[in-house]
């Protein structure tokens, strides 16, 4: 009879500000995206979600040295520990607190397919480059809707990536977009157990959620 | 177009009445103006009658559930703010709460400056989108 297996499950938003990093660590396909505006001074409602994701996570006691993290962006390159730092570096409250349990002794897995990625960022640098008012109001249905079919290609890949990668007697740890359906891939072969504090949708916007 | 209050009134659907009674105390001791509904059908006729800026809304309810609820109230009023409230939350349920446009998804438990926070930040971002 076949063991069934905890998982741990964070559904995560992602902010305009983490989209520009991790697309930095992308190779190039035109031009860059337009980076965020400064946001107003003082902890952000993105910044809260992290510290309330992390507290809870701290709350689990999981044996570290056998936690392997998945992370939705992070291709398999086999350099994922010094990805991590450097945008954990550049102030990426999701990646600071990967950084931190990296430290105590868990291991940053890669989870994506690199061409996937790369598919999904030209998409989404496509949608960015609309210049017209009208272009733009439209481009985030339009961009949604291609973006839905690529997302079943990258929950398959993820999928196939954790059970492939995981060894016995570790516990995997996944941080993944809340528009992601991985979970119904998980749910027949894990006991999925899921993090959730906050999500301020508001305040993130709709259009690096699809 | 919606009318705007100076301090956000606010509709609490829960049909926990202790939880309820006190997101009530601590909403109206910050301010502001709160109403209260026990069930989501008594949620969605109030939010028709009563024109609230807020509501917070538990997903979890006897009868109609949150997500029922929120459709019924999104079919006539696609600009309140919605803050869910739940103590089993799952992917499902977000999905279905983002696309019902939701401002926040908070999970029980959760302290009582967390609430207010929310609103508070909810508000303030709806505000500043107004103005831009």
């Amino acid at each position: 009879m076949k063991a069934i297996r905890r998982l741990i499950y964070v559904p995560i938003l992602h902010a305009q500000e983490d989209a520009a990093r991790t697309a930095a660590t992308l190779p190039k396909a035109g031009k860059a995206p337009r980076t965020a505006a400064a946001v107003g001074q003082g902890p952000s409602p993105v910044d809260d979600m992290w510290k309330g994701i992390a507290a809870k996570i701290a709350e689990l006691n999981l044996p570290w040295k056998q936690t392997r993290i998945f992370q939705d962006g992070t291709p398999v390159c086999g350099n994922e520990a010094a990805l991590a730092e450097r945008l954990a570096e550049s102030g990426c409250p999701n990646f600071s607190l990967i950084s931190n349990l990296i430290k105590k002794g868990a291991t940053l897995e890669g989870t994506e397919d690199l061409d996937l990625l790369v598919k999904e960022y030209d998409l989404l640098n496509k949608l960015l480059m609309k210049s017209t008012p009208a272009q733009r109001q439209a481009s985030p249905v339009q961009y949604q809707e291609a973006s839905k079919a690529l997302l079943a290609l990258r929950d398959q890949f993820i999928f196939d990536r954790i059970t492939r990668t995981l060894q016995e007697e570790e516990v995997p740890l996944v941080f993944m977009g809340v528009m992601h359906r991985l979970d119904k891939l998980l749910e027949k072969d894990f006991l999925v157990s899921y993090v959730i504090y906050r999500l301020p949708f508001r305040s993130v916007g709709t259009i690096y959620n699809a | 177009m919606k009318t705007q209050h100076a301090r956000p009134k606010i509709l609490i659907i829960d049909d926990e009445r202790d939880l309820r009674e006190l997101m009530k105390d601590v909403l109206a001791d910050e301010g502001f103006q709160v109403l209260c509904a026990a069930n989501g059908a008594d949620g969605v006729l109030l939010n028709a009658q009563e024109d609230p800026d807020v509501i917070v809304l538990d997903l979890r309810m006897p009868g109609m559930d949150g997500i029922t609820t929120l459709r019924h109230i999104r079919t006539c009023d696609d600009r309140v703010l919605v803050v869910i409230l739940t103590g089993f939350a799952s992917p499902d349920t977000i999905r279905d709460a983002a696309e019902l446009n939701v401002s926040e998804y908070l999970s029980k438990p959760f302290a009582n400056n967390d609430l207010v926070s929310v609103i508070t930040n909810a508000w303030e971002s709806s505000l500043a989108e107004q103005q831009q």
